[in-house]
């Protein structure tokens, strides 16, 4: 490991940043860059959970000053992932014995990752003519009891049903494709339920924080777990995080999905890379780092600007923050 | 003096964890021990970052 120190520091640092900033737990990205140094699959995963659950707590609580957090919505959600990731982890099982897993899941991938990553761009399309997605938050408008009021997300009469089947059908859909389901979650959050962008981001790092503290835990029980690794990366990640946490501050809605529109391009043709045998294992891994420097960078700058200029306005933070 | 505690409390957590890391698990105790222990560094690093930026956007000229 002590010849990957600085490598693992960075790792942590990026992905805890782009994590912070879109309500992601990295695993996409850290668990097959853990792979390639030479740490077994088990280990890497283990590893990659347990690093997630500490910055996720970073992250978590800047987006609790920030007010980005929603409890009820949390709660909702949470109560669907688990059924459906049950779901999902039957169905992969059944795939597994036919022989057929490993391909039928980087299709559903990369079908999805391309509708989510189309989504985007045509709604962003859309805003800059003025136009509204009409069925923005169909899913908080189902005409089925019992409903509930919360003013973080701006949602009133919302349908409870909608949010557990939101939670279900995301919590099967990041079953079956792995990892924590953020990348899924933000956009079905943002678009299906009509939550605030920042509060999507908020809200769904207590998802992650919830799968991560629940997948480190019972990997660390079987011994799954590099603890000096996980902790070399957590200096960088909580770091990271916390500051690409604070960053959707001052960064405009529209232009957070717009980077998340690209990161979740930079996926879809990282897994269409995998999917068609091109650049090995390392290629599709470079492309999504790649992506994720580029928006550490920008999203590193936006913070830059947004504190100096709050410093310059004697705006600079709540009291809560010093 | 916050500083000084969220430091220490993150470098002993990383200490803990460094010396006793072949102990960490196999039995529930020892696994929520793990996770109470990564848990403090994050939140104590976490609260450094922001004390941090604050502090380099002061030396970048962004202070009053």
């Amino acid at each position: 490991m002590t010849e990957h120190l600085l490598l693992l520091w960075l790792l942590g640092f990026v992905v805890g940043v782009v994590g912070g900033f879109f309500g992601f737990g990295g695993s996409a990205i850290v668990t097959p860059a853990l792979n390639i140094l030479g740490y077994p699959m088990p280990i890497a995963i283990g590893t990659d959970l347990l690093h997630i659950f500490g910055k996720s707590l970073s992250a978590t609580a800047k987006h609790r000053q920030l007010g980005h957090l929603d409890w009820r919505v949390a709660g909702l959600l949470a109560l669907g992932t688990i059924p459906g990731m049950e779901g999902a982890a039957q169905l992969v099982r059944h795939l597994a014995q036919a022989g057929t897993v490993e391909t039928t899941i980087r299709w559903v991938q990369l079908s999805v990752l391309t509708i989510l990553a189309g989504v985007i761009v045509w709604e962003m399309l859309n805003a800059r003519n003025g136009k509204q997605v009409a069925w923005r938050g169909i899913l908080a408008r189902l005409p089925i009891p019992p409903r509930f009021d919360s003013p973080v997300s701006h949602l009133k009469g919302a349908s409870v049903w909608g949010f557990l089947l939101l939670g279900l059908l995301t919590g099967f859909m990041a079953g079956i494709m792995g990892g924590g389901g953020g990348f899924i979650r933000v956009p079905a959050m943002i678009y299906l339920l009509g939550i605030p962008t920042k509060v999507a981001v908020g809200t769904d790092l207590v998802e992650v924080l919830l799968s991560a503290g629940y997948g480190a835990f019972t990997y660390a029980h079987k011994g799954f777990v590099d603890f000096p690794t996980a902790l070399v990366m957590l200096f960088g990640g909580a770091l990271g995080a916390r500051l690409g946490a604070w960053a959707t501050f001052y960064a405009p809605s529209k232009q957070l999905r717009g980077l998340l529109g690209l990161l979740l391009t930079a996926s879809a043709i990282s897994v269409a890379f995998k999917q068609f045998g091109i650049g090995g294992k390392v290629v599709p891994l470079v492309i999504l780092l790649a992506a994720s420097l580029g928006i550490t960078g920008f999203v590193l700058g936006v913070l830059w600007r947004g504190v100096v200029k709050a410093k310059g306005e004697g705006a600079v933070t709540p009291s809560a923050w010093r | 003096m916050r500083e000084w505690l969220l430091l220490m409390i993150a470098v002993v957590s990383s200490v803990v964890v460094a010396m006793f890391s072949h102990h960490l698990h196999g039995e529930v105790w020892r696994v929520l021990v793990a996770l109470g222990l990564f848990g403090a560094v994050g939140l104590s690093l976490g609260s450094l970052a922001d004390r941090l930026l604050l502090w380099l956007t002061q030396l970048g000229g962004g202070g009053r």
